[in-house]
């Protein structure tokens, strides 16, 4: 089960990730999913995936990083996103691209309020939050409400919610083992 | 998570796992209160349910997030900021 959340707070915004990294052979190892950027002119971002393959995620973060980054206008990212979404896309040809979804926060240093959006290759860059993405995202979705609204939403509640919402993920979308038993007659 | 006051913070594991275990009891808690409250007038013991949600407010209350404290720090120095 791979599972992010990204949702603002009343000063900022949160991305939480899962630890399960699941190689493109299926193997799968622990570790973080969450990236984090700044630029000196004062754009911060946090990258979080749900991911298929995660040598594939973490290629395809830092270069969407590295456009967010060099954007011209810190409020419109659908553009350099996608323009750097599709041709990583397109390179595969004639094999299914591994299915990568991500979740970014982005904010200008002094605005009054962050930006969420969802992420996912070719071409869709979708605005809002809360936003979950991943297999628990199925689970997650019809109590996303606990986190709206925002006002005096501040981290720490915000942090408490995410933690509720990510137990429920891992608890709804558990695989029961399935015990077989044969009767010898 | 990153803050409009130009700081950024990232929860340790461990602090998140604490979290999430008293998710679990809280769940339990929200649980046992449905069943109680639409198991009929007779067996709703109004005090009992109550009661388990102060007991899940004080422990909430009581965790702590120490990660939290790195957004007390602005890491973007003055000339950078809008």
């Amino acid at each position: 089960m791979t599972i992010a959340i990204g949702t603002l707070y009343s000063e900022g915004a949160i991305v939480c990730a899962d630890t399960k990294v699941v190689a493109s052979d299926g193997a799968t190892t622990t570790g973080s999913k969450v990236f984090a950027s700044l630029t000196p002119k004062g754009r911060m971002f946090r990258i979080a995936d749900a991911a298929e393959d995660a040598n594939a995620a973490k290629m395809l973060a830092g270069e969407i990083s590295h456009a967010i980054c060099d954007a011209e206008n810190p409020y419109k990212l659908g553009a350099p996103i996608k323009a750097v979404m599709g041709p990583w896309h397109s390179s595969y040809h004639h094999v299914r691209p591994p299915n990568l979804q991500f979740v970014i926060a982005s904010l200008v240093v002094g605005d009054e309020q962050a930006q969420v959006f969802l992420c996912e290759p070719p071409s869709t860059v979708a605005y809002g939050w809360p936003i979950a993405i991943g297999q628990g995202a199925r689970a997650v979705d019809p109590h996303l409400s606990i986190l709206i609204p925002l006002k005096n939403l501040n981290v720490r509640s915000a942090l408490l919610r995410l933690a509720y919402l990510m137990y429920l993920a891992k608890k709804k979308t558990r695989v029961l083992p399935v015990v077989v038993i044969l009767m010898l007659l | 998570m990153i803050s409009t006051t130009g700081s950024f913070a990232s929860i340790e594991n461990k602090e998140m796992k604490k979290a999430e275990e008293l998710a679990k009891e809280m769940d339990s808690v929200l649980t046992s209160a449905i069943q109680k409250v639409v198991g009929g007038p007779l067996q709703y013991p109004a005090q009992m349910v109550s009661d388990a949600f102060s007991a899940m407010a004080e422990k909430y209350g009581k965790l702590d997030f120490p990660s939290l404290r790195m957004l007390e720090t602005v890491i973007l120095p003055k000339s950078m900021r809008k």
